[in-house]
């Protein structure tokens, strides 16, 4: 490595050429780091395991539409009417063959449609913890496939028809999941403790293990209660647990049957894998753009050092010649060369590693983009340098073919 | 001289003919990459009225609560009181005036066999169609009688015609919205917003298919898609307490736009905006200080792009773009240093033969316009097949969000204008001879004697 000050000198020469690839190595580092961030909460969104066995699960709603001739009662009766409308609706979903469980609730796991809920601990709490809100039937835990790590489930009694949206006369108890457990009651002791939703006042009967809330990319997507009860609503919902079935075929069996049952009322069957990819699919739109254009940036940046480096190699065809004539190898002169692209390359790294905090300031307010850390930038560092070395790896090879009585040429 | 210059480049372009490609193509990747981005945010930005937007006004008043603004640092909230928007319709005459709000309705199609099924919805009044000017492929908006006597009317998009009736002539049909029957008394072309201006919840949405009237919203049971309450509700909004939360509590949901003919006229309304709230500080509402706004298209367009967390996304992948446009660019130096370095010898040959330096230097600059130019062209090209890609992209992204809701498209989006074209080339140009800049005057600031014996 004696080399260095040699090297040195003569990046000083080109300093103009030199400072173009720093440049580009460190642009190229901070737009890299950046979109890894921006795109890193989306995937680990999809990959994450959310806690139910999300492939045999399909997710039912329909909404009863009243039409002229086919009216659901009004007032008390209307509860009634529901009730025996989804207990019928249950029924022939149960019925279809692979359905193993089925439960009534309020909306879907990451669907980005279902209520959030403030808790607390006192009613006039200053902190609270925004959770989702589920309501399920004795059957929901079963049909979800939820682990309960203490406590108990809901027993048949203790889920009660409402026509209330929000189950507010039901059993005061939940089952929440164990991160908003652990939120609430870090010292480990939820289980049979009492919490506050507005103005309900909930027992925790028991915790399960995950229970994912409204949205994938949510912060507190891990915090979600359960409370008994069936909503005798015009809007009902339903999941079913499937076996190997295939899952196309209940998909189509259960809107054939609900609408069936009752043409004129709006039903939506899909698997909840399609519901998380559908929540997800402007996040992952955007990370196939950006992924695109880093896989194009990466390309002119090897295409940048190549060229950096074969104009250094054409300029300096007679001082190579000089070189091997007084006693370099082509090792030396290739080592030559790739020491001085990694010095560049380096030098950029430093740079850009600035660049990326700065270009993160605008991401994150923009984009919503993850705050870039040193886990982050040392994979990028990593392969910024492999791609600069390997980029010059081909003009110093030809470098080194330099026959050595280009000394005597004359300039 | 210049001809001659002009020549000298071609041939120049010519001999180094792969590395010339190769400057071309790092341009036009750059380019294509960076306009279909800022295609996309011209279009949030564009006025759809740039001449009767001037004269159309959205109206908001902050009725929020005393203890914090709607959003900081002092926004009033972007929508009305059913209240508010109720009073101001029958105390003032402006030339025209409407309010609005989006639900989701659902049609039954009135056929055997068929599914109902969700569309998007403008509940409104008859304002808006001589506000806004749609144009109709049959029949026309509803009247003003039609909606004091909440008549059941309804103006349908050509698709949703279509869908419905196999025609876009439907005037006089009927349809089964949740559960009513309307009659169809127009029929629009389709209507292709960008940004959806009067709504601007969400920039990108499409224009409706489904305009019913706002009074029929409770007999409809049309649920606004947005609304938020400045205090809290005595109740969780259900089916049943719809119609009282919406009619006695502070729950803001109407997007209330009204003419005004001339700078003059709306002057004295918005004298009358505050007196009005003045008057009703007098019956304990409002509790904040006035904070009336009155934004004609173009300023209510720029005031809710500003909190756009759409704009602000868009922004940031702009400077992403354009930082790879940047290294694209230093690129483009490189290849340019290695190419002029080619053909040291010829202009060292020319030189001696009595050129001036200055020449030499034209001559470059020539030649590098002459490729940005080919750059910026050839980014069209690739800009336009990102920006079909991107909509494929984000397209069924959004169909998919959508399914089950039958919505026009937002094609406008994804299109390249005159505007957009001529931004391309002139990025090209300015970024192509910015790179070019540095490596032409290197090349001809070389003596002509060294490089004589270089050859």
């Amino acid at each position: 490595m004696n080399e260095f000050p040699v090297i040195l000198r003569a990046l000083q020469r080109n300093r103009a050429a030199a400072l173009l690839t720093i440049f580009q190595v460190a642009l190229t580092l901070a737009v890299l780091v950046n979109v890894f961030a921006s795109s890193d909460g989306y995937r680990a969104a999809v990959s994450q395991p959310m806690g139910i066995a999300e492939s045999g699960l399909v997710a039912v709603s329909s909404e009863w539409i009243d039409v002229d001739g086919n009216r659901a009662p009004e007032g008390d009766a209307a509860n009634a009417f529901h009730k025996d409308r989804i207990q019928r609706d249950m029924e022939l979903l149960r019925r279809i063959p692979g359905v193993q469980h089925i439960s009534a609730t309020n909306g879907f796991p990451l669907s980005d449609d279902v209520p959030v809920r403030q808790l607390r601990i006192k009613r006039d709490d200053e902190t609270s913890f925004a959770s989702t809100f589920y309501i399920g039937d004795a059957e929901y835990a079963r049909t979800l496939g939820l682990e309960l790590m203490s406590g108990r489930d809901f027993s048949a009694e203790e889920v009660q028809w409402s026509s209330d949206p929000n189950i507010a006369e039901g059993t005061p108890i939940t089952i929440v999941s164990e991160a908003l457990a652990d939120k609430l009651f870090p010292k480990g002791d939820a289980l049979n403790r009492q919490v506050y939703a507005g103005d309900r006042l909930l027992t925790i009967v028991g915790i399960v293990n995950r229970l994912p809330g409204l949205h994938p990319l949510w912060s507190n997507v891990e915090m979600s209660f359960v409370v008994p009860g069936v909503r005798a609503q015009p809007v009902s919902r339903y999941l079913l647990r499937a076996d190997g079935a295939s899952l196309s075929d209940i998909v189509s069996a259960a809107e054939s049957l609900l609408y069936g049952a009752h043409p004129q009322s709006l039903v939506t069957v899909e698997t909840q894998a399609d519901i998380k990819t559908r929540t997800l699919s402007m996040a992952m739109s955007t990370v196939t753009v950006l992924g695109f254009v880093s896989t194009l940036l990466l390309i002119v940046t090897a295409l940048g050092c190549y060229g950096q480096t074969t104009f250094t190699v054409t300029k300096r065809t007679r001082e190579i010649g000089i070189r091997r004539a007084i006693g370099a190898t082509k090792g030396q002169v290739i080592a030559y060369f790739l020491t001085e692209n990694w010095l560049m390359t380096t030098a950029g790294i430093v740079v850009g590693v600035f660049l990326t905090y700065v270009l993160n300031v605008v991401l994150v307010q923009g984009l919503g983009a993850a705050k870039v850390t040193l886990a982050m930038i040392a994979p990028g560092v990593l392969f910024l340098w492999g791609v600069g070395l390997l980029s010059a790896l081909l003009p110093a090879l030809r470098a080194s073919f330099v026959p050595p009585a280009m000394a005597t040429r004359t300039a | 001289m210049f001809g001659f210059l002009l020549s000298s480049a071609l041939r120049s372009i010519w001999r180094t003919s792969i590395l010339s490609l190769l400057a071309v193509a790092t341009i036009a990747v750059g380019i294509g990459v960076a306009i279909p981005m800022m295609t996309v945010y011209h279009h949030m930005n564009e006025n759809p009225m740039p001449e009767k937007g001037q004269r159309l006004f959205r109206v908001n008043l902050d009725n929020w609560n005393a203890e914090r603004p709607f959003r900081e640092p002092n926004d009033p909230p972007p929508v009305l009181t059913l209240q508010d928007a109720r009073n101001l319709a029958n105390a003032t005459e402006p030339a025209a005036r409407a309010g609005m709000y989006a639900a989701q309705a659902t049609i039954n199609p009135d056929k055997p066999g068929s599914r109902p099924f969700k569309v998007s919805t403008r509940v409104t009044e008859s304002g808006f169609f001589s506000m806004f000017e749609p144009r109709f492929i049959a029949g026309g908006g509803w009247d003003v009688r039609a909606d004091s006597a909440k008549e059941a009317v309804t103006v349908i998009g050509a698709a949703l015609s279509q869908r419905l009736f196999g025609t876009t002539d439907s005037v006089g049909s009927q349809l089964i919205v949740n559960g009513r029957r309307l009659t169809v008394v127009g029929v629009l072309e389709p209507w292709q917003l960008t940004p959806m201006f009067y709504d601007m919840q969400d920039p990108f949405a499409a224009v409706e298919d489904l305009f019913v009237p706002l009074g029929l919203m409770f007999e409809l049971d049309l649920v606004p898609d947005f609304w938020r309450s400045p205090f809290e509700l005595p109740a969780p909004l259900s089916h049943a307490n719809f119609e009282s939360l919406f009619t006695t509590t502070d729950i803001v949901f109407v997007q209330y736009w009204v003419e005004l003919p001339d700078a003059s006229v709306a002057a004295s309304y918005r004298g009358w905006l505050d007196r009005y709230v003045g008057e009703q500080k007098a019956l304990g509402r409002f509790p904040r200080e006035l904070n009336n706004r009155l934004d004609d298209v173009g300023e209510w367009i720029e005031y809710t792009m500003k909190d756009s967390s759409d704009a602000g996304g868009v922004v940031a992948l702009i400077v992403v773009m354009l930082l790879f446009y940047a290294v694209c660019l230093f690129n483009t130096v490189n290849l340019l240093l290695t190419k002029f370095l080619r053909s040291q010898g010829r202009t060292s040959v020319v030189r001696a033969l009595g050129a001036a330096q200055g020449d030499m230097f034209v001559q470059y600059l020539i030649e590098v316009c002459i490729l940005a130019l080919l750059g910026g062209l050839a980014g069209i090209g690739l800009a336009l097949f990102g920006l079909d890609a991107a909509r494929n992209l984000f397209e069924h992204g959004s169909a998919l969000a959508a399914s089950g809701v039958a919505t026009g498209g937002t094609a406008g989006f994804w299109e390249m204008d005159m505007s957009i074209a001529f931004t391309s080339v002139a990025l090209a140009l300015i970024g192509g001879c910015a790179a070019g800049i540095y490596p032409a005057w290197k090349a001809c600031s070389v003596s002509p004697a060294s490089g004589l014996k270089s050859i």
